[in-house]
């Protein structure tokens, strides 16, 4: 059966490596995913969800905050501004922050030029949330 | 006899005092060196990654297609100098700014060179010699390298670079090898250029497809890249700076060590030919006593 190597790093530690049968990921168009002998591409990865599916063994699900996906021949690099796990995420807070930032938001305009920042801070913790729970 | 035992007996306290400071400096340089070098050390996989992944990308575009990749005529240089902040830590920072004096004065003489100084060091340095740095950061790095700080910095030489004003960026730090050797290196920044492979029009081969277009990964990936780079030479530069201290330290806690036990050398020669010279005083009495 052919697999994906995937390898995903941030600029603070190894995440993961090893062989996988699928990887899904957030990106900037929307979510995708990813099955062995996928076109060779490259794209930008937005706030998400990654889910990783090894062989054996329960399916992943990593929270994703910006970068880089490659695909080149099965190999699959993830190159991740920050990761968070589950056991990372404080559901509390990250409730919390969502609130926070939500509030924050609807009191911006569109043109605001925070305002791509917070939106971003609202799915993150959005995220967050769908993670931990 | 130059110094009586007094004097010695001084001399010897003063030295073990310095020696305490040079090991707790040593204790202190290698507690930092451990934090240092890791961070160091888990970064490299991530930009060599990252190194791969825009090789790759490269290797397929014109240099055309994205301003970060285009080469002009170069009459400006910048130059990024990372030194430390403080000092006692042997040559480290006089080979980095060597190394910048050096490639001032011989491959960019006669270019535009301008100087973005990092650390405090090299900004005193260069004060002296009545150089006027472009920019200059101080105390940014302290413990540990933040990635904000490289950015802020590296935003600003992409803007010069966008615009015009300098035609190549380089970046002089210390490489940390291992504890002994930091290594002076130069590394170029801008335009990108991974390899010798400089880009050409016609061995272009579209291996992949771009996700939501060429363009805009490009212009997500390379200036951050660029911005990695430089983040990658701070954190070297840190553990680096650390070792060369904690490798000073460990020289002159030794050189102390040294100096202690040929003035405890002396001052025992000296105490020995003073009750030398008491006996000889009191038995050339006794003789002269008897007579």
């Amino acid at each position: 059966m052919p697999e994906l190597n995937v390898s995903i790093v941030t600029p603070s530690k190894k995440v993961f490596e090893g062989k996988v049968e699928y990887i899904g990921a957030p990106g900037k168009l929307g979510e995708f995913g990813v099955l062995p002998g996928h076109e060779n591409f490259i794209t930008v990865l937005d706030v998400g969800l990654l889910e990783v599916q090894p062989e054996d063994q329960e399916k992943m699900k990593l929270l994703i905050v910006g970068g880089y996906f490659e695909v080149t021949e099965d190999n699959v690099f993830v190159i991740a501004d920050e990761v968070i796990a589950k056991e990372d995420v404080d559901l509390e807070k990250a409730k919390e922050n969502v609130q926070k930032y939500k509030n924050e938001l609807s009191s911006l305009s569109f043109d605001d030029a925070n305002y791509g920042r917070v939106r971003r801070m609202v799915k993150k913790y959005e995220s967050m949330v769908e993670l931990a729970s | 006899m130059a110094l009586s035992m007094r004097d010695i007996k001084r001399k010897i306290g003063s030295i073990q005092k310095t020696q305490q400071i040079t090991k707790a400096m040593k204790m202190v340089a290698a507690a930092k060196l451990r934090r240092a070098q890791e961070a160091a050390m888990i970064f490299r996989p991530f930009r060599n990654k990252l190194e791969q992944m825009v090789s790759s990308l490269i290797s397929s575009t014109s240099h055309h297609e994205n301003d970060l990749l285009r080469f002009r005529d170069v009459k400006s240089v910048d130059l990024i100098v990372i030194t430390s902040d403080r000092g006692l830590c042997g040559a480290f920072n006089h080979n980095v700014l060597k190394e910048t004096e050096k490639l001032m004065n011989t491959k960019f003489s006669g270019k535009n060179v301008n100087l973005i100084l990092i650390g405090r060091f090299a900004h005193t340095y260069f004060k002296f010699r009545g150089i006027k740095p472009k920019e200059a950061y101080s105390d940014i790095l302290k413990d540990r390298a933040e990635f904000s700080n490289a950015s802020e910095i590296m935003d600003k030489i992409i803007a010069d670079f966008l615009n015009g004003e300098t035609d190549e960026v380089y970046v002089i730090y210390n490489r940390f090898v291992n504890v002994l050797v930091q290594r002076v290196t130069v590394k170029k920044l801008l335009p990108i250029m991974i390899g010798d492979k400089v880009p050409s029009e016609h061995n272009i081969v579209e291996k992949f497809t771009f996700e939501p277009d060429k363009e805009t990964v490009l212009n997500e990936l390379l200036p951050k890249f660029v911005k990695m780079e430089l983040y990658g030479a701070m954190l070297e530069s840190l553990a680096g700076e650390h070792a060369a201290r904690m490798t000073a330290m460990d020289a002159a806690t030794t050189n102390a060590g040294e100096m202690i036990k040929s003035l405890t050398l002396q001052f025992n020669k000296a105490r020995q030919a003073s009750i030398t010279k008491e006996l000889i005083e009191i038995t050339t009495s006794i003789e002269a006593m008897k007579q």
